[in-house]
């Protein structure tokens, strides 16, 4: 690291980016789908399809709980949402202390009907969500590590990247076609500089996510979101639980006819609709309703900053829930930058949004691993470590394609009452993406990459077809529709890349200017048939 | 509507952000941009003005705190499309400019 400031600044650029561009090429890609994570797990569990919302979706979560607890202390209803088909309902029951259940039982049911969906058991979204911060088979903390390292050498290289480009706001909008190395030059800037403050936000945002690994002895352990040390262990998965001591079955009041004019209240005073409905005592005189809805403005306010409304059992508004405040600035930010992470505030327009930053994120970090091997491919062609450079690109970047795909469609063809199926999933997932790498190794020329996103354009575009022959519902709803879509487009666009990567080996056809001898107006040399140097197969 | 508008003003802003850019003002009007006086200050100041008022609807749709976000999130589309539109379709961009820019028809009344 020698020279001028711009000269370390471009060394550090490099060299941080390069060590841990695959990576982060993993995180960006899988965390950018973990913002459709409930759509992708909808997509994966087809047993879910075959719920449609209703009007009287809450009546039949309220029937279908007083059948099957109705001793329980509390009973909770989700409705469908934009972002959910089923009415999603869980009980708990009091334990021995009067105090209630620390997890509920949970079920998923058929909005219109009632029934219990039992849908197959799948990571679904849930795994790209979880990969992008704890990668996977290895210790939570070594997982999250790992990640805030690579994080770091993100915010490195995002921090360097700004001061190196000495044109940044000249080249703002500059975008240069079929110029090979300055294409992915600009590609790369381009990425990078338009969605810069999402680049900085995430970044920033992930390692403070992570700051309770990354800074153990700040008494705040368990990364991401965790509890204290000691603290209650993190749910995952919605783990049933035992039934302790559950109270004797009383007389039970039948109060479904509540419902709506409970939600018709409660939508009104906000201007938006009632999307989750907790009744607590169910049955009883002394019952109540909390209902509450998206109706959050602040970010600040943290992962509690919906407001509810509180019922009685006569259907009278007793009392407002608030929406919960940071206590001091620092939580504040903190609470910010956690939402903002994680989109949980996110309506369809904010999480698109974030969606398109994301991908514009995975861009910067691909063009990037790219470009580090086109502005070398001259000079150190044939040298190991950058022939391993130029093969695992290929499977870091086309390869978690193809693993991605692969992981889709293994979810619809492995039976669905297969024993441990979800963990076969994953199996499918890094199996194909070891296959990849190896592959990318093996190949590591224009034909490398040209096979692999073959694949994947092949595995995306056949997945709404793959959706429509193996769903219990052929035609999709809507949040089918956009996953299929979306798969689509993902599609075309590799087919394009296929398309350009075919057409990029073969040599230019002779133009009858070019086969001019040279004259004094163009002296550009007329390149050679057949392939370059650079061109040729490892 | 309000995710609409938002978009379009962002994308005027950078329009005129990119039209102080020497470059682009000379690719897509053929003239030079130093020919006009305080071109390059009229046009950054028109861009960031216009990038300004986008935060009204998108505060009016989403309230302040996620209406920022909502703003900053259509900011990298609308400079993502301007990009775009330079690369691909400059004839578009060009007709936009002469004719719908506030920037571009203070540019011809200058001229005049």
């Amino acid at each position: 690291m020698k020279g001028s400031l711009r000269q370390s600044m471009t060394w550090l650029h490099t060299w941080s980016s390069i060590t841990a561009g695959w990576i982060l090429f993993a995180i960006f890609f899988t965390g950018t789908l973990a913002f459709f994570r409930a759509e992708i797990t909808h997509w994966m569990q087809p047993e879910l399809h075959v719920s449609t919302p209703s009007e009287n979706s809450a009546e039949v979560g309220y029937q279908y709980l007083l059948n099957k607890a109705p001793d329980a202390k509390e009973w909770s209803i989700s409705l469908p949402t934009e972002r959910s088909e089923t009415v999603s309902v869980s009980w708990r029951y009091g334990n021995e202390r009067g105090r209630e259940q620390l997890f509920a039982q949970r079920s998923q049911l058929d909005a219109s009907t009632g029934e219990d969906l039992a849908p197959r058991d799948t990571a679904g979204g849930n795994f790209l969500y979880r990969f992008h911060f704890e990668l996977y088979a290895m210790p939570r903390w070594l997982g999250e590590t790992l990640v805030g390292i690579v994080s770091m050498m993100m915010l490195i290289g995002i921090v360097s990247g700004v001061i190196m480009h000495r044109k940044i706001f000249a080249d703002f909008f500059m975008f240069r076609p079929k110029k090979k190395l300055l294409s992915w030059i600009d590609g790369h800037v381009l990425a990078s500089v338009l969605a810069l403050p999402f680049h900085l936000m995430i970044t920033f945002s992930g390692l403070l996510l992570l700051g309770g690994t990354l800074l153990p002895w700040n008494g705040n352990g368990g990364g991401h979101g965790g509890p204290p040390e000691g603290g209650a262990p993190q749910e995952r998965g919605g783990r049933p639980a035992e039934v302790v001591n559950a109270e004797p079955i009383a007389p039970h009041i039948n109060h479904s006819a509540l419902l709506a004019p409970i939600m018709a209240k409660a939508s009104a005073h906000w201007g938006v609709p009632v999307d989750r409905i907790t009744i607590k005592n169910p049955g009883k005189e002394n019952t109540t309703f909390t209902v509450s809805g998206a109706n959050r403005v602040e970010l600040s306010a943290g992962r509690g900053g919906n407001s509810g409304l509180v019922f009685n059992a006569s259907g009278e508004r007793i009392s407002e829930d608030p929406a919960s405040t940071a206590p001091n600035t620092t939580q504040a930010v903190y609470n910010y930058m956690d939402m903002l992470h994680q989109a949980r505030f996110a309506d369809s327009v904010t999480r698109w949004l974030l969606f398109f930053a994301g991908i514009l994120g995975t861009l910067m970090v691909g063009t990037g691993s790219i470009l580090w091997v086109e502005k070398r491919a001259k000079k150190q062609l044939g040298l190991k470590g950058f022939e391993l450079v130029r093969g695992t690109n290929i499977g870091a970047i086309a390869g978690l394609m193809v693993a991605t795909g692969a992981y889709f469609w293994s979810n619809r063809l492995i039976p669905a009452d297969m024993a441990m199926r979800s963990d076969w999933e994953v199996r499918v997932f890094f199996i194909a993406w070891l296959a990849c790498v190896i592959a990318g190794l093996l190949r590591r020329d224009r034909m490398g990459w040209l096979w692999q996103t073959a694949a994947a354009a092949a595995l995306f575009s056949l997945l709404p077809v793959l959706d429509v022959v193996t769903s219990p519902v052929g035609v999709p709803d809507a949040l089918r529709m956009v996953f299929d879509v979306a798969c689509v487009l993902i599609g075309i666009l590799c087919w394009y890349a296929v398309v350009k990567l075919k057409n990029g080996g073969k040599p230019k056809r002779r133009s009858a200017a070019a086969n001019r001898k040279p004259d004094a107006d163009n002296m550009k040399p007329v390149r050679p048939r057949g392939r370059t140097k650079t061109e040729q197969p490892a | 509507m309000m995710t609409l508008l938002c978009l379009v003003l962002c994308c005027i802003g950078f329009m005129h952000f990119s039209m102080a850019n020497t470059k682009h003002f000379s690719a897509v009007t053929g003239k030079d941009l130093d020919d006009i006086a305080y071109g390059k200050i009229i046009f950054q100041v028109l861009g960031s003005s216009f990038l300004l008022v986008a935060t009204w609807p998108a505060i009016a749709g989403w309230e302040t705190e996620i209406g920022l976000v909502v703003w900053c999130g259509l900011m990298h589309v609308a400079a993502a499309m301007v990009s775009l539109f330079y690369t691909y379709l400059p004839g578009f961009v060009r007709v936009c400019w002469m004719w719908l820019m506030p920037g571009g028809l203070l540019q011809r009344a200058i001229a005049r």
